[in-house]
C-alpha cells in the first residue's frame, strides 16, 4: 500500500487475485454491498473489520520502522565523524 | 452599372452544342423584394441534385451528416490485484454526470467486460489505467481486444508494456488506443484486458477516473 489503508477494499484486493469482489452500489461501498462475482466465499464483516485493521498496523509498522532506520543511519554516521552537509552530499541531497 | 432585363418571370435559356436541350435559370414566380446573385472571384462548378440555402452562417443546412454522434466513458469502480493476463469482466460502470461526464448519443452496453456498440461505424476505443506494486513484478502492461466473430477469436487491436522494477514500489501508467471498424453490431465487439508478470494492484475508483475507457464514433463505416 503506498497510502495507509482505510476502507476494506484494500483488505478485500489481498484476499485472492482476480476481480471476485465487487458492489451492488458502487457509490455506498459498505459491507452490506459487497457481492462476491466468482462464487467463492465470501469474507465476514469481522474478517473485514480485523484484516484491515490489521493492514492499517503494519502500514504504520513499516513507516515507524523506516524513519527509525533513517534516523539511526544519520546517527551511526554523525558517529563517524560527518558533518550534516557530508550527509546530505552521500544521500544525494543538494 | 449596366443591366439585362428579362421580364415577366424571366428566364435565361442556355443551349447545348447541338442546341436540343438547355439550362434554364429563371426567376421565382413571386418576389417578396429585390435579390441578388453575386458570384464570386473564383471558378465554381456546381453538382447536380439540389442546392444547400444557408442563412449565412450554415445553422440552418440540412441534409448533412453531422460528424460525431456517440461518445461515451466507462471505468471500473473497484481494485484488484492480479498477475498474467486477465480481461477486465467486472465492476464497469459509465462515467457518471458527478464527475462531469454525459453520453453523446445511444452510448454502449456492457455485459462481463464486454463492450456492444450502438451502432455500426468507425470507432476510436482507448484505455488507461493506473496500477502499483512492490512485487518481483518487471512489466505491468495491457491492451484491448477486439472481434469480428462475438469473440469466437479476438484481434490484439492494440498492446504496450513498461518496465517496473523488480521489488521496488513502482507506480504505472497504461494508455492504448485503437480506431476499430465495426460494421456489424452483433459480432464486432470490444473488451479490455491488464497484465503483470507477478501481483500488482490495478486501481479502480469509484470517484475518479483511474481506469476507464472511451468510445467515440468517428464516423460511418468506410
Amino acid at each position: 500500500m503506498i497510502t495507509r489503508p482505510d476502507h476494506i477494499e484494500d483488505y478485500l484486493i489481498t484476499v485472492r487475485n482476480g476481480q471476485w469482489f465487487g458492489w451492488s452500489d458502487h457509490t455506498n461501498k459498505v459491507y452490506a454491498n459487497l457481492i462476491v462475482h466468482d462464487g467463492g466465499r465470501k469474507p465476514t464483516e469481522q474478517e473485514c473489520t480485523d484484516g484491515l485493521v490489521q493492514l492499517q498496523t503494519d502500514f504504520d509498522n513499516r513507516k515507524t520502522k523506516k524513519e527509525t532506520d533513517k534516523a539511526n543511519a544519520n546517527q551511526k554516521l554523525k558517529d563517524l565523524g560527518l558533518t550534516d552537509d557530508e550527509i546530505k552530499e552521500i544521500k544525494g541531497i543538494n | 452599372m449596366a443591366e439585362l432585363r428579362v421580364k415577366s418571370t424571366g428566364t435565361l435559356k442556355l443551349f447545348e452544342s447541338d442546341n436540343t436541350s438547355s439550362v434554364t435559370i429563371a426567376s421565382p414566380a413571386s418576389l417578396g423584394a429585390d435579390r441578388t446573385v453575386t458570384l464570386p472571384d473564383a471558378s465554381v462548378t456546381l453538382a447536380s441534385g439540389t442546392m444547400l440555402a444557408t442563412d449565412g452562417d450554415g445553422s440552418s443546412l440540412t441534409g448533412l451528416t453531422p460528424g460525431i454522434t456517440e461518445a461515451d466513458l466507462w471505468y471500473v469502480t473497484s481494485s484488484f490485484t492480479d498477475s498474467g493476463i486477465d480481461i477486465v469482466t467486472a465492476n464497469w460502470s459509465r462515467f457518471p454526470a458527478s464527475l462531469g461526464f454525459n453520453k453523446m448519443g445511444t452510448g454502449m452496453s456492457e455485459s462481463s467486460g464486454v463492450f456492444t456498440f450502438p451502432s455500426t461505424g468507425l470507432w476510436k476505443i482507448t484505455w488507461h489505467f493506473y496500477a502499483y506494486h512492490d512485487t518481483d513484478a518487471s512489466y505491468v502492461g495491457g491492451g484491448i481486444y477486439t472481434t469480428e466473430d462475438d469473440f469466437n477469436d479476438f484481434i490484439r487491436a492494440a498492446q504496450t508494456y513498461t518496465n517496473t522494477l523488480s521489488g521496488v514500489l513502482s507506480h504505472v501508467g497504461i494508455y492504448v488506443s485503437t480506431i476499430f471498424d465495426c460494421e456489424d453490431t452483433a459480432t464486432h465487439k470490444v473488451e479490455f484486458y491488464t497484465e503483470a508478470q507477478a501481483d500488482t494492484d490495478f486501481i479502480g475508483n469509484a470517484t475518479a477516473g483511474r481506469m476507464t475507457a472511451s468510445f467515440t464514433r468517428l464516423g460511418d463505416t468506410p
